[in-house]
This record gives C-alpha cells, sequence and structure tokens, in this order.
C-alpha cells in the first residue's frame, strides 16, 4: 500500500478526526498491530474494557473497526495508518488474528455469495408502466406550475414560502420522480438574495424543462441519452447489474474527495481522471450518520488501478469502481494545453447533452491571476477563465504557483471552474 | 440576448412576450418555427426557445483573452526549501494544533536557515494575523514567496523588519520592550540611549514600561540620567526609576541608604566573651528622600519596632559587600556580626535580598548555601545550573512560584528538575493541565519521555489523569523530537 502520511491525513472525515487520529499514531496505543501483502490491522486500547479491532483490507481498500463511531474511517483507522505510514518496521506480527482473516474470508464469501435470482419479468414490467405512468401525471402538474411561474414573472418568486417549493418536491417525490424531486428544490434553494439570482434561477427552471422535454420525447432518442434522462428524472440504475459490465481498466488518479452532510447523509464525491483513457468520472458514496457506513477507501492524492464502468450515458461521467483494485502512485497524465481545448470540450457535451453536471479536466500550465477584483487562470495562449466565485482554497493555490504557470486538475463547467489540486515540483497536491 | 430572456420572464409572459429579435440571428429560424406554432401556448414557447437559447449559451463559451492581464512572479527564494522530514513535523504540530511547537518549528527553520514550502505558508501567515509576534518569524521562513503574497494579501502585507533600531522605532510596545532587552543585554549604553532619545514622546504608561526593561544590566552609567527623571510628574515612572536607582551603588539614594544604616548600625562587642554584636539606634531625622523613595516609615507587625524595621527594608537596598569594609571582615564575619543578637538575625533576611538585588553572586550563594530561607529574585539571578539546585531545594515548599519561573525561562530544562517538577504535577493534576505542557515544549527535555510513567501519583484518584497526561507529553516530545531531528544537520 503507498499511503504517505499526507495520503491518509487526507482520508480524515473532519479537523477532530484529524487531531484524534494523529493522537492514535503512537506504537504504545496499540495492544497489538501486524501486516502482510492483504491486509493491516491492530487493536486499540479505547475506554471500554476489550480493545478496538481495526482492519485494513489492502487488496480491496476497505476498512472496519469495531468502535461504535460513526465516522469513517474512525480515528483508529486513521492512527493504524498513520504508523504504518510513520513506522513500517514496527508491524512485524504478519499472522493476521482470527477476527482479521474471518473479515477478509466473508468479504470474499460476499462476492460469491451474490447469485442471480430468479425475476418475475412480467411482474417487473407492470411496476415499470404504474411508475410511467405516475412520473408522467407529475410530470403533467410539474408543467403547469412552471407555465405559472413563466406567465406571472419571476418578480414576486423570492417573497414565496419554503412550502411553494416544498410542496411541488414532495408532489414529485410521490409521482416516484425523486431527481425531478431535486431540482425543484434546488430551485427553491436559489439565493434570492444574491445579485442575479434571476439568472441561476432561471437556469435551473430551464433545466427542469429540458429534462422533462427530453423525458416525455425519449423514444426517439439513442439509448445512452434515455437511460440518462430516466436517471435525471429518477430511475435508479442497477448498480449489480453495471458491475457485471465490462469497464475502463486504467491507472484513475483520485483528483479530490468533497463531502457534504444533507439530513444525516454524508455523500462522497470523487473526482478520478484515467491516465490512458483520459476520461473523467465521478464515483460517489453514500452513508447515514449512525447508521450506515462505507467500508471503501478511495484516497485523494494517489491513484487506484482498477477496472471503472460508467453509468449509461452520452457523456459518461458518474462510474462505479469494480473491485479489487489496487492503489499506485499518482503516474504522469499530460491533460489539455489550454482553455480552448477545454472549452470546445464543453462545447461537445453540451450538444450531446444540456443538462449535465461540472467535470474535471486537467489541464496544462495555468497561472492563477486577478483581473477587475477576481481571481483567474490564465493558460499559456493568455485566455483567462475566471475562478468559481468564493473559491477558498485560492492562497494555498497562489502560494504554490508563485505567479508561474502549473498543471492543474479543475472542475467545473460553462465559466465556473475551482481548482481541485496542482502540480508541484512534481507532486500532486490536493487542495 | 440572455438578458433579453430574463427580462421577460422577469415580468411574465402575461405581460410581456419573447420576440424573435430577442434572439441571436444564429436562432432566428428556429424561432419563427416556435412563435408560429400556434398549438403552443406562450409559456411553452417561452420555455422553448429559453432552453435553447441556453444551451447556444453553454455551448459557445470561450475564454477571454486579454494579454495585458499579468501577475509579476514571485522572486527565486534565496535559502533552500526545509526537507520533507521536516514538512510533516510542521504538518503535525498543525494537525495537532500546537502552536508552541508551530513557533519551534518556525524558530528551527529560521535557525537553519530553511524555508517553509509554499503550501504551508498561508496557515503561517494565518497565524501570524493573530499573533503578532510571529509576523517576523513568519516573514522570514515564507522567504521571497511570503512577502509576494503579502503584496496580493493585505492581511498578510506584514511588514518584515530588518533592523531592530526599525523594530524600537516602528514596533508595539511588547516588541519594543522585547527590542529594548535585547540590546540592553548586548550594549547597555546604547539601550539607555535609545530611551533617553524617544523619551519626551512617550507616554507615561509606556515610560514606565520602557523604564523596567532598564533593570537589565543596570549600572552606574545610568544614574546621571535616572535622577533626573525623578521629577517627572508620572508616579509610576518616579517609582519605577527610584526602583532602578535602588539597585545603583553610586546612587545618591543608595548612598543617603548606607550614610543613614551607618549612623544606625554600629559594631560592638558585648558579653564576657567580647562577641562581637552590632548596636542598632536609627539616626534621625532622616533624609526626606528616604520616604518619597518607597521606605516604609511604620512597621507592619507588633514585633518589629518602627526603627528596626527602617533599617532592615535599607540593608536589602546596600550592596552586602559594602559591610566588609564598614566591619572590617570577610562575608562570613559578617554574617556572624548580624547573628549574634537576636534583633540583627532577622537582617540576614534582608542582605539575602540585596545580594540578589545587586547581583553578588557569592553572597547569594553563600546566604542561600547558609540559610533557609527561599529568596525568590535569587532564581532570576543564578546561573542556570545554581538555579536548578536552589528550585531542588525548595520545590515542595514553592513549587508553584519554582514553575512560573522556570516556565518564563526560555531554555531546555535540565532531567532533574524536570523529574521534580512532573512528580510535583503528577499530584496536582488540576493546577497543571495539557495546555501548560502545550506551552512549556519547548522547555521540556526530550529525555524525559522515557521517565514519565514512573512518576505516576500514588493516589488512584489521579492516576488516570496523569496516564492521559503522559500521553499528551509523549506526543508533544514526539513531535519536538521530530523538529529536531529534521533541522539536526544543519544546526
Amino acid at each position: 500500500m503507498l499511503l504517505t502520511e499526507e495520503h491518509v491525513i487526507g482520508l480524515a472525515p473532519d479537523d477532530a478526526s484529524r487531531k484524534a487520529g494523529s493522537a492514535l499514531a503512537s506504537p504504545g496505543k496499540w495492544v497489538s498491530k501486524g501486516a502482510n501483502t492483504d491486509a493491516l490491522w491492530g487493536e486499540c486500547q479505547g475506554s471500554g474494557s476489550k480493545p478496538y479491532q481495526t482492519q485494513v483490507d489492502i487488496i480491496n481498500v476497505a476498512f472496519k473497526c469495531s468502535c461504535p463511531s460513526r465516522k469513517f474511517p474512525c480515528k483508529h483507522g486513521i492512527g493504524l495508518m498513520l504508523l504504518y505510514a510513520r513506522q513500517k518496521d514496527t508491524f512485524t506480527d504478519n499472522t493476521p488474528p482470527a477476527w482479521v482473516s474471518d473479515w477478509l474470508s466473508k468479504r470474499a464469501e460476499k462476492k460469491v455469495e451474490k447469485s442471480d435470482k430468479p425475476v418475475d419479468e412480467n411482474a417487473q414490467a407492470k411496476r415499470l408502466q404504474a411508475r410511467q405512468q405516475k412520473v408522467a401525471d407529475g410530470i403533467t402538474e410539474l408543467m403547469l406550475w412552471m407555465k405559472d411561474i413563466v406567465r406571472n414573472g419571476l418578480l414576486q418568486i423570492p417573497e414565496k414560502g419554503d412550502a411553494y417549493w416544498e410542496n411541488m418536491a414532495r408532489r414529485m417525490v410521490d409521482a416516484q420522480a425523486s431527481g425531478l424531486a431535486g431540482m425543484v428544490r434546488a430551485l427553491g434553494e436559489t439565493n434570492f438574495y444574491s445579485e442575479g439570482w434571476q439568472l441561476s434561477f432561471l437556469d435551473q427552471l430551464l433545466r427542469i424543462y429540458l429534462v422533462v422535454q427530453g423525458y416525455t420525447q425519449s423514444a426517439d432518442l439513442d439509448e445512452p441519452l434515455q437511460q440518462e434522462l430516466r436517471s435525471l428524472i429518477g430511475f435508479t440504475q442497477n448498480q449489480e447489474a453495471l458491475k457485471q459490465q465490462t469497464g475502463i481498466k486504467d491507472s484513475w488518479l483520485v483528483l479530490s474527495k468533497q463531502t457534504t452532510e444533507e439530513e444525516n447523509l454524508t455523500t462522497e464525491r470523487y473526482w478520478l481522471y484515467g491516465q490512458h483513457s483520459r476520461q473523467s468520472a465521478l464515483v460517489l458514496q453514500f452513508y447515514v450518520r449512525n447508521q450506515t457506513r462505507p467500508e471503501v477507501l478511495i484516497t485523494p492524492g494517489i491513484a487506484l488501478q482498477g477496472e471503472l464502468v460508467y453509468f449509461p450515458s452520452p457523456i459518461p461521467l458518474r462510474a462505479i469502481i469494480k473491485y479489487p483494485v489496487s492503489n499506485i502512485s499518482l503516474p504522469e497524465v499530460t491533460g489539455l494545453e489550454g482553455w480552448t481545448q477545454v472549452t470546445a470540450t464543453e462545447t461537445a457535451l453540451f450538444e450531446q447533452m444540456p443538462v449535465r453536471s461540472e467535470r474535471p479536466y486537467i489541464v496544462q500550465q495555468l497561472t492563477p491571476v486577478q483581473h477587475n477584483l477576481q481571481w483567474w487562470l490564465k493558460d499559456r495562449e493568455e485566455r483567462l477563465m475566471p475562478l468559481k466565485a468564493g473559491y477558498p482554497n485560492i492562497w494555498k493555490l497562489l502560494a504554490l504557483s508563485g505567479g508561474k504557470p502549473l498543471n492543474m486538475a479543475i472542475l467545473g463547467k460553462e465559466q465556473q471552474y475551482e481548482p481541485l489540486g496542482a502540480w508541484h515540483n512534481g507532486s500532486y497536491k490536493l487542495l | 440576448m440572455w438578458n433579453n430572456i430574463v427580462n421577460t420572464v422577469l415580468l411574465g409572459t402575461g405581460k410581456k412576450q419573447l420576440r424573435k429579435d430577442d434572439l441571436p440571428p444564429a436562432l432566428s429560424a428556429i424561432a419563427d418555427t416556435v412563435l408560429g406554432d400556434k398549438s403552443l401556448d406562450v409559456e411553452t414557447q417561452f420555455l422553448h426557445l429559453a432552453a435553447l437559447a441556453l444551451n447556444y449559451r453553454q455551448s459557445g463559451v470561450t475564454a477571454l483573452q486579454d494579454s495585458s492581464v499579468t501577475l509579476e512572479a514571485a522572486p527565486d527564494e534565496l535559502l533552500p526549501y526545509c526537507s520533507p522530514a521536516a514538512c510533516q513535523a510542521l504538518q503535525t504540530a498543525i494537525d495537532m494544533g500546537l502552536q508552541a511547537l508551530i513557533l519551534y518549528w518556525m524558530e528551527a527553520c529560521a535557525a537553519a536557515r530553511q524555508l517553509a514550502p509554499p503550501e504551508f505558508i498561508p496557515t503561517l501567515m494565518d497565524m501570524a494575523i493573530k499573533e503578532k509576534q510571529w509576523r517576523n518569524l513568519a516573514l522570514t521562513v515564507g522567504g521571497k514567496r511570503g512577502e509576494w503574497l503579502g503584496q496580493l494579501n493585505p492581511a498578510w502585507a506584514f511588514k518584515k523588519i530588518e533592523t531592530t533600531e526599525e523594530r524600537w522605532q516602528t514596533g508595539a510596545l511588547e516588541e519594543r520592550k522585547q527590542v529594548l532587552a535585547a540590546i540592553r543585554q548586548e550594549n547597555p549604553a546604547q539601550a539607555r540611549e535609545w530611551l533617553h532619545q524617544t523619551w519626551s514622546q512617550e507616554n507615561a504608561a509606556t515610560r514606565a514600561e520602557l523604564l523596567e526593561v532598564l533593570k537589565i544590566n543596570a549600572s552606574e552609567e545610568d544614574v546621571p540620567w535616572l535622577e533626573t527623571l525623578l521629577t517627572d510628574k508620572s508616579t509610576k515612572v518616579k517609582n519605577e526609576t527610584w526602583e532602578l536607582l535602588k539597585q545603583l551603588p553610586t546612587s545618591s539614594i543608595t548612598q543617603a541608604y548606607w550614610q543613614l544604616l551607618k549612623q544606625s548600625i554600629t559594631p560592638a562587642k558585648k558579653g564576657l566573651l567580647n562577641k562581637k554584636s552590632l548596636d542598632i539606634h536609627l539616626q534621625l531625622p532622616s533624609d526626606k528622600r528616604i520616604a518619597d523613595s518607597g521606605i516604609q516609615l511604620i512597621s507592619s507587625s507588633k514585633n518589629t519596632n518602627d526603627d528596626v524595621f527602617i533599617l532592615y527594608q535599607l540593608t536589602a537596598y546596600v550592596p552586602p559587600a559594602w559591610w566588609e569594609d564598614y566591619l572590617q571582615t570577610d562575608k562570613k564575619g559578617v554574617l556572624s556580626y548580624f547573628n549574634n543578637t537576636e534583633l540583627t538575625e532577622k537582617f540576614i533576611q534582608a542582605l539575602g535580598m540585596a545580594a540578589s538585588r545587586f547581583r553578588d553572586l557569592d553572597w547569594l550563594r553563600l546566604i542561600i548555601k547558609e540559610g533557609e530561607d527561599f529568596y525568590m529574585d535569587a532564581m532570576k539571578i543564578l546561573p542556570v545550573h545554581d538555579m536548578e539546585a536552589y528550585a531542588l531545594r525548595f520545590l515542595e515548599k514553592e513549587a508553584q512560584f519554582i514553575i512560573r519561573i522556570l516556565s518564563e525561562r526560555d531554555y531546555e530544562w535540565g532531567l532533574p528538575i524536570t523529574r521534580e517538577l512532573f512528580k510535583w504535577i503528577a499530584k496536582n493534576p488540576y493546577q497543571y493541565n495539557r495546555n501548560f505542557f502545550d506551552k512549556q515544549i519547548q522547555n521540556i527535555p526530550l529525555l524525559i519521555a522515557g521517565e514519565l510513567e514512573s512518576f505516576t501519583p500514588e493516589l488512584p484518584a489521579y492516576q488516570a489523569t496523569w496516564k492521559n497526561t503522559t500521553e499528551h507529553i509523549k506526543r508533544l516530545l514526539t513531535c519536538k523530537a521530530a523538529i529536531n531531528k529534521s533541522f539536526s544537520n544543519t544546526k
């Protein structure tokens, strides 16, 4: 495993875990510890009578700890991995205890267990038809509601209460169109106090309209576009079926991890980029605080050697990882030459799918510069693109750049980009 | 184009409808089709065209071409960056949120004439916003990149003060005191001269604070100027001046004290054995300056009369060596004069205080050796080795005071005193928590790490607290060791 201290620190879910994890990265804290080619394990004496059992599956990049914490990874995991990164030599025991080998073999069994259950195709088709009808009814109502907004104008919109948005979002949930529900909520969450709110509001309104129009007329569209639209409406994709498909094998750079939390649901967004395929990917992990936690560890700042399967889309982005994968050090990538290539790529993407989320690019030789009281990124052809307003890591970026160009991983679309990381003196620095 | 669409929807299609002219020519044909389709209501027509225009806008984004927008690059660094191990040590100190260790790291980095890697500069600069005294150090380890960032970020535009004179003239009071103290150590006359030059521009409180610094290396050369300050309007300044003059043998006030002492305390031989002793008779009227200079004229103790009380105080303000000439004997002889009567025996304590005040180490060592009294000022004057030995003697009685004095000294404590301090702290866990160790990490020797468990207090209730404290101290020491090691090649 190639995890350095910096990588382990990057895995910590928050500052408190990082501090607490650092505090546990001393041999004295561990009653026992060991490592072999498959796993890393240790027993940490906590406040309870029995030590907590912490284990990391190195091959499948998974993690488990017997402590009650729901943080992922917990402080014991951070501490154990930090200790391993710092003092590998002290992990002299290479025979895994029963609790480690049991866990590893159970994980292996789980993969085999997942056999195909017989599917009642008739019942499935009926369920689908019923759902499509519900969605269609919901869409009719949504269209009326949107036309009302357009007819009456936006001037009074900021005065609408939360119920105005929430009622329509709930109606979409009832219509089993959770994707539309989310888009309606996002519309209501427009910052009506910010200058130019009308622009972002109208953009979101039109995105909903495009999705609805595309979906209702999807019979004439290509299969991947149909699938993408269905997914935007809220139809889920069977991930197990997806995993059966052949993916793209590559060295995937983990460019960044973004974590958001809403109503106890933690969403981790990992932005990846394939060294040879030159494709970007978004891998999502969800877990509910105090109920579940993911077992998979994806470390920003290193690369995964393995296979990714994309969700069907004319412009594939969201993907799932087919395990096993292995961690490797970050390979070299060339990336795009400048903004002309980025905007050309963006145009091509919008041509295929006008409603789409931001995606990462690797762009060579960008320099942060100041223009009209705003920070921009200038390429070597002296083309400028503004940084996302309120980008928080501008000073770290400037410190790394020193006014000189850097190869950067950026995330964005249209005219809003934020650097995720930058190559500085040959190493990738997370921002 | 987009403004036209937004303006339409702002008012609502009930009042204003989208026209073909509102859209760019490239969309004219499709606009004709949509607007001409009478099966579509106005709202649908608007949504159709606006959605189309949205993608037209999205797909047509180009970057701004402007060669005039430039940013002058940071100058090349003159010093090398620190090692990866040093970076890691800094990261650990930052992760642990330990300011004392971050400061320790910056000092080690600056001493090694190395630089912090660029990615750490924003963190160090942000910290220096809050901690003013860190600013020069942050700029030093930030190198040219730090200065360059300071030009871009007004919050980091700390002025790097190159010369001590500049720091003296432009710094905040605390910094000026530090500079004055440093100069006073090396060149006492220059420090006095600097203070003299700015004296009339300082306010009373600042004058008093800066004057206090002159206690360092105070000498008879200070006397003429200090005596002129006795007419200052500020009582604070006057009191501070008296304090200074009272530690200078050539000052007129010390001379006045001595004159009165000589007149009032005379050698005598008493008893059948003609034992050497001292007669005490306060000779009045005394000089008015004696009261003005802060000598209390009325005893606060029933057992000590006013005359003896005054002479006791005066004894504490004259160099003890003068008694050797006056009584024509050596130090031990002087002590035996004072020891021979119950009344004068008490004056030994005053001699001890005088030895501290006039920094007479021979006298101080003798009195410390012979007596059982604890002299607080001696802790500040004795060389490190003697001071630690003295602290060990009185630790049980004066633990808190000794810990405070040791905490204020800027050096790494010896192992014996550290052991005893930690034993005491382990038995008093609520007075010294983790914060104390965080702040003192610079003073704590690395070698103590292996002994921490042996200080576990006997009282079971305190054992868990000490165990936790031990873990914390070990983490601090591990980080400190990593810092030392990573800069050791260049130290």
